[in-house]
């Protein structure tokens, strides 16, 4: 089963991710911040995509980002960003650290999915 | 002296509000979590439904209303993902309120200790909250109520287009 990583400070979000995620079939692995997402992925195989929100505490989206590209099992792993932020700055910012594409919330389930499928296909 | 004691009541009245703030919060939180854990629900019935479907059904039955379960299914399916995007925007009420109760607590923070005003400790915590605000609407309303020292600078295409970005996906 295809795993992915949700990586959110907010339980709410984390939810409402999880739930759109499970009704596709994927199994979901959460993480409240960024050091805790790190961890697991240094603990553990790597999943098969990470969904990372930005503004964390301990370790933002994309410290995160980039340091899960310098772990040799993340390299080709996709990172999606989920944030509020929508500059074209931090967009930038999010493409050079290493991020596959970036997702502006609040997002639709139905295109979230579809994007999921898209990259990890 | 006087000075002293009013920014002291200045500060527990704000004190006041940040408790009030938090307390608005966590009141609402349980029944969020539990609204949050009724999509869960509704969103695993469906899928048992469209799993169940085919292995218990009739099929002669099944073949009548085929079209209309699913039809059925699908729509419920819809509708559990436009409450997820609906309830996204508590989420971000959250997130407002937290960053305005923490921008609170340290002005009452910096009204009670007495070396306050010596330094640009409010340009300090202004620039905090503008950071941590989540939208360019939310600091255009800052910077209009609470300019900075070189003055506002508005911008309202930008925050039209923010508006506009969300729920888009662009893939780099």
């Amino acid at each position: 089963m295809t795993r992915i990583l949700a990586v959110d400070d907010s339980p709410s979000m984390r939810q409402m991710v999880g739930v759109t995620l499970k009704s596709a079939g994927y199994e979901v692995v959460e993480a409240c911040d960024g050091r805790e997402a790190l961890n697991l992925a240094k603990e553990q195989p790597a999943v098969d995509l990470v969904i990372t929100d930005v503004n964390m505490p301990n370790m933002d989206g994309l410290t995160l980002v980039r340091e899960l590209r310098l772990l040799p099992h993340y390299r080709g792993v996709p990172l999606l960003v989920l944030t509020t932020e929508a500059s074209t700055e931090k967009k930038l910012e999010g493409k050079a650290a290493g991020a596959t594409g970036w997702v502006v919330k609040p997002f639709s389930p139905d295109r979230l999915l579809a994007t999921i499928a898209r990259i990890i296909t | 002296m006087a000075q002293t004691s009013q920014n002291i009541d200045a500060a527990q009245a704000i004190a006041a509000a940040v408790a009030q703030i938090e307390l608005a919060v966590r009141e609402v939180q349980p029944a969020v979590e539990q609204f949050g854990a009724l999509i869960d629900h509704m969103s695993g019935g469906l899928g048992e439904l469209r799993s169940v479907r085919p292995r218990d059904a009739n099929p002669e039955a099944i073949f009548v209303f085929q079209d209309e379960f699913d039809g059925a299914v699908t729509r419920l399916q819809k509708h559990v993902h436009g409450t997820i995007t609906q309830l996204q925007f508590y989420d971000r009420l959250v997130q407002h309120l937290t960053h305005v109760q923490d921008f609170l607590a340290g002005v009452a923070g910096q009204l009670a200790n007495a070396t306050a005003g010596e330094d640009d400790t409010w340009g300090v915590l202004r620039d905090k909250l503008r950071v941590r605000l989540i939208s360019q609407a939310q600091r255009e309303l800052l910077d209009a109520v609470l300019p900075p020292p070189e003055g506002a600078q508005f911008n309202s295409r930008q925050a039209r287009e923010e508006h506009a970005a969300q729920g888009t996906v662009e893939l780099f």
